[in-house]
């Protein structure tokens, strides 16, 4: 009996959270799925940014350790697969790295290094919807052997350049959504983002899933580059 | 001296209460009578059958259970025989409440600074080369003191020369490893509740834990030498592995040095 | 001065506090029967039962990964290692605590120091925390002397490091086990599923395995309440080691089971063997099967959730073979008082405080700096 009532007790305890956090959710939830906002996104401070949207970190081992930022996952959403390329093979700096695949949409990657393939994420392989939620940690996605790291790393941002990037980046993808490049985005959408777009425009997560064909390679191209 | 016991001769109480009310005195507790073993009643009579009285009170074991679980060692084996308590060393953890097999420990949960409670053979007055108040107090000898070894022989020729009357088993001659506390009875033992009822081993019960305990010092010398061992290992992986590559970069370093 | 924002786990932690305090002040007030169930018949329960043979085995985590780290020099888990730490030195504080409520003579529990008994399970135990609490301190002064920018004595914990962790494991395997040790005096009061000669064994095997768990948990505890990332990889690492180790003592308990003529009693619809059930059910099989999934093994809510099975049943073995399993030959029936429940709730509320505290103001999650080596050198070509 004890052993019932004390495990009684503790999922009590966990589901009274999950209660708690459902109902605060629900609100926040409305609030933060219109409310992409500056304040949304955090740049870790010992990683570099390439202009593609993807950054680098480097290991003490002397690898580096390949990704796609926060940004560009919140406006993906839902991850559905990823197409990695074979270990071994060489990458170049602007050339095509790896591919996302998000509902029936293919977005591509462009290599931020020069170098080659020295592993993949096998977690981000088995569940990517999940594990890409850590963008800067577990959601990497190559492990390169760099070999031609410092001339590489001039095209890249870090720290407070970063940030200034981010935020430019940021404010480009609102213009995109929301002003000139409206015709590329669904009525549905319009309607969301104009109802909130007196402060300055207000995006939501998974944006990308509402956007057809065009609007998408639009993005692909404008945001994350063409491959050279 | 000798490991002195007591023989309890089932078929010869009549329950009156002599023993308990002798204890009570002699140990300045309150004088209710009480029907099972209490802070404040180390031994009683209980009619477990029909006419049938059985009196409980420490078994006084040979190799006993509270003597070896004590973290402290609060409960001593004396050379006499009684098992007694020293309430200043116990810390109340109640260990020997939990693993006595006879469930023979009590404790006055109701102060502040609580002890255990138990029979201790009126261990001072055995050391004078006196008896035990109950044993002293019973108008029938059916708790009788004296030398273990003498009582055990007396309890089998009762045995013998009865056959009809007692069921040829001496209690406490082995349960556990033998107890200083020894029972004969007329009826079939498992009869008459606790703690006859219970299938102990004749084994003493601190062999169970001393098997265990005793791979203590193994396991922290093999655990050190292997920890250790391993530790030089990987150390020795992770140096050997950073002098490698420290080796092939400066090989490369010289041998372009000396091409042009 | 800025009053704190009122939520709800905070009304319930005020609410805990303040029942926790008052049950405090009446146990050492007017005694262990005014606050609770306990009787002549039944004198261990809850607060033996969880805050100290269970609380024990739940703060496991911190030695494995010691081991991991310090001794297997696998570098990888450093990141989990100072939560691991922490929780390990406030689960062990926590033990130390909840055993000065169950003492009845709670100001001579220091003893064991003076008075010796080797013969007993007991003393040892006693040691063993004793020493593996003060392990415990040492490694996570390192934390502290940090904040504290005192370099000198976390240079000397630093060259100890290797000696104390060694020191640490042997403590934990024999303290881990001897809990085990602990119920092998009891064979005739203990039901037959749970009483076996290899108790202290499977004690051992399933700390680890809820060590594993439970720093699994404290990632996910610690992103709900604390906002810190989880390193998924890592503990997708320990939930495989888990699978392992889980396999072992299943395999092993079954074997023990049918080696004593036991087996077929778990198809019994004694109460005892129905807890037995459920609680190899949702301690072992369960998690086991769930990790087999790779699905399961790499999703942040496969992990929380295999992690809390594991949990609740290894709480639930625990105190099967401490409480339930000993009940049928007490001659009574014991279930806690709601002192002894508020108390056991309280200590587990300061123990997620304290912890709170200190991943606050102390370096607990950041990456810990590279070891002295630094990065292995490559002197590029000029």
């Amino acid at each position: 009996m004890v052993a019932i009532m004390v495990a009684i007790t503790i999922i009590g305890f966990v589901v009274l959270d999950l209660v708690i956090q459902s109902l605060k959710g629900k609100k926040a939830q409305e609030e933060q799925k219109i409310n992409l906002d500056f304040s949304d996104f955090r740049v870790p401070v010992s990683t570099f940014f390439y202009p593609g949207h993807t950054w680098v970190n480097i290991q003490s081992n002397g690898e580096v350790r390949v990704g796609f930022d926060d940004f560009v996952r919140k406006v993906i959403g839902d991850i559905e697969s990823i197409e990695f390329p074979e270990e071994g093979k060489a990458l170049k700096q602007g050339e095509k790295a790896f591919s996302v695949k998000s509902g029936n949409k293919t977005l591509s990657f462009l290599s931020p290094v020069d170098g080659e393939v020295a592993a993949i994420n096998k977690l981000m392989l088995a569940n990517p919807a999940e594990v890409a939620k850590s963008a800067y940690h577990s959601g990497w996605i190559l492990a390169v052997k760099p070999t031609n790291l410092s001339a590489n790393l001039k095209a890249m941002k870090i720290a407070e350049d970063a940030v200034e990037w981010l935020k430019a980046e940021i404010r480009r993808f609102r213009e995109f959504a929301l002003g000139e490049n409206l015709h590329y985005v669904k009525d549905e959408l319009q309607y969301e983002v104009g109802r909130t777009s007196q402060d300055g425009g207000c995006l939501s997560e998974g944006m990308l899933s509402r956007m057809d064909e065009k609007a998408v390679k639009y993005f692909e191209e404008e945001f994350l580059g063409k491959p050279r | 001296m000798a490991k002195m016991g007591i023989l309890i001769d089932i078929t010869k109480c009549i329950g009156c209460g002599a023993c308990e009310k002798a204890c009570k005195m002699r140990n300045g507790l309150p004088l209710d009578l009480e029907n099972n073993l209490s802070a404040t009643a180390y031994t009683v009579v209980q009619e477990r059958l029909p006419g049938t009285y059985v009196r409980r009170m420490c078994m006084h074991c040979q190799n006993p259970t509270c003597v070896s679980v004590c973290p402290v060692g609060a409960f001593t084996k004396t050379a006499a025989g009684p098992v007694t308590y020293d309430k200043d060393k116990c810390i109340g953890c109640r260990y020997c409440m939990y693993s006595c097999p006879f469930s023979v420990p009590k404790y006055q949960w109701d102060r502040v600074v609580p002890y255990i409670q138990k029979c201790y053979m009126c261990a001072d007055r055995v050391a004078e080369g006196s008896e035990p108040a109950c044993t002293a107090a019973c108008p029938t000898g059916a708790s009788i003191f004296g030398d273990r070894d003498q009582l055990i022989e007396e309890a089998q020729k009762r045995i013998k020369d009865n056959p009809h009357t007692y069921v040829d088993h001496l209690y406490g001659l082995e349960e556990v490893g033998g107890t200083s506390v020894l029972y004969l009875s007329n009826v079939p033992f498992e009869k008459l509740g606790e703690p006859f009822n219970i299938n102990l081993p004749d084994k003493p019960l601190p062999v169970y834990t001393w098997a265990a305990l005793e791979k203590v010092p193994t396991i922290v010398v093999v655990g050190g030498v292997v920890l250790t061992g391993i530790w030089w290992i990987t150390s020795r992986r992770d140096e050997v592995k950073k002098f490698e590559i420290k080796h092939k970069e400066q090989k490369k370093l010289t041998g372009k040095g000396d091409k042009p | 001065m800025k009053l704190p924002k009122v939520t709800f786990w905070r009304i319930v932690i005020a609410a805990i506090t303040i029942l926790g305090l008052y049950y405090t002040v009446l146990r050492y007030t007017k005694g262990l029967g005014a606050v609770t169930n306990l009787s002549n018949k039944y004198p261990w329960g809850l607060w033996v039962g969880f805050d100290v043979v269970t609380g024990v085995g739940l703060a496991a985590g911190a030695f494995i990964i010691a081991l991991t780290v310090y001794i297997f020099r696998i570098d990888e888990y450093k990141p989990i290692l100072r939560p691991a730490i922490l929780t390990g030195f406030l689960g062990y504080s926590l033990v130390a605590v909840g055993l000065l409520y169950d003492l009845g003579k709670w100001f001579d529990v220091w003893h064991p120091i003076v008075f010796w008994n080797p013969h007993s399970v007991m003393f040892e135990v006693a040691w063993c925390v004793m020493l593996y609490l003060s392990v415990l301190g040492l490694e996570f002064s390192t934390v502290v002397f940090e904040r504290l920018k005192w370099h000198r004595l976390n240079h000397l914990i630093h060259i100890l490091i290797i000696p104390l962790s060694i020191l640490g494991v042997i403590l934990s395997t024999l303290h881990q086990s001897s809990l085990g040790s602990l119920f092998l005096i009891v064979p005739t009061k203990l039901y037959a599923l749970w009483y076996s000669p290899y108790l202290p064994l499977f004690f051992f095997i399933s700390a680890v395995s809820v060590g594993l768990a439970m720093v699994t948990m404290e990632s996910f505890l610690s992103m709900r309440f604390l906002g810190k990332g989880i390193e998924l990889n890592l503990l997708n690492g320990l939930a495989r080691v888990n699978v392992l180790v889980m396999a072992f003592y299943l395999t092993i308990k079954i074997l023990d089971m049918a080696g004593r003529g036991v087996l077929g009693d778990i198809f019994s619809t004694r109460f005892e063997s129905i807890m037995f059930d459920i609680e190899t059910l949702v301690q072992v099989v369960i998690p086991f099967f769930l990790l087999l999934i790779p699905a399961v093994r790499t999703s942040a809510k496969g992990l929380f959730v295999t992690s809390l099975f594991i949990v609740i049943g290894f709480i639930m073995n625990r105190l099967d073979v401490a409480i339930t399993g000993v009940e049928a030959s007490s001659g009574t029936t014991y279930f806690p008082a709601f002192g002894e429940i508020m108390i056991s709730v309280f200590l587990v509320t300061m123990g997620f405080l304290a912890f709170a505290y200190a991943a606050k103001y102390l370096n607990v999650f950041v990456h810990v700096e590279e070891k002295e080596e630094g990065p292995v050198e490559i002197i590029h070509d000029v």
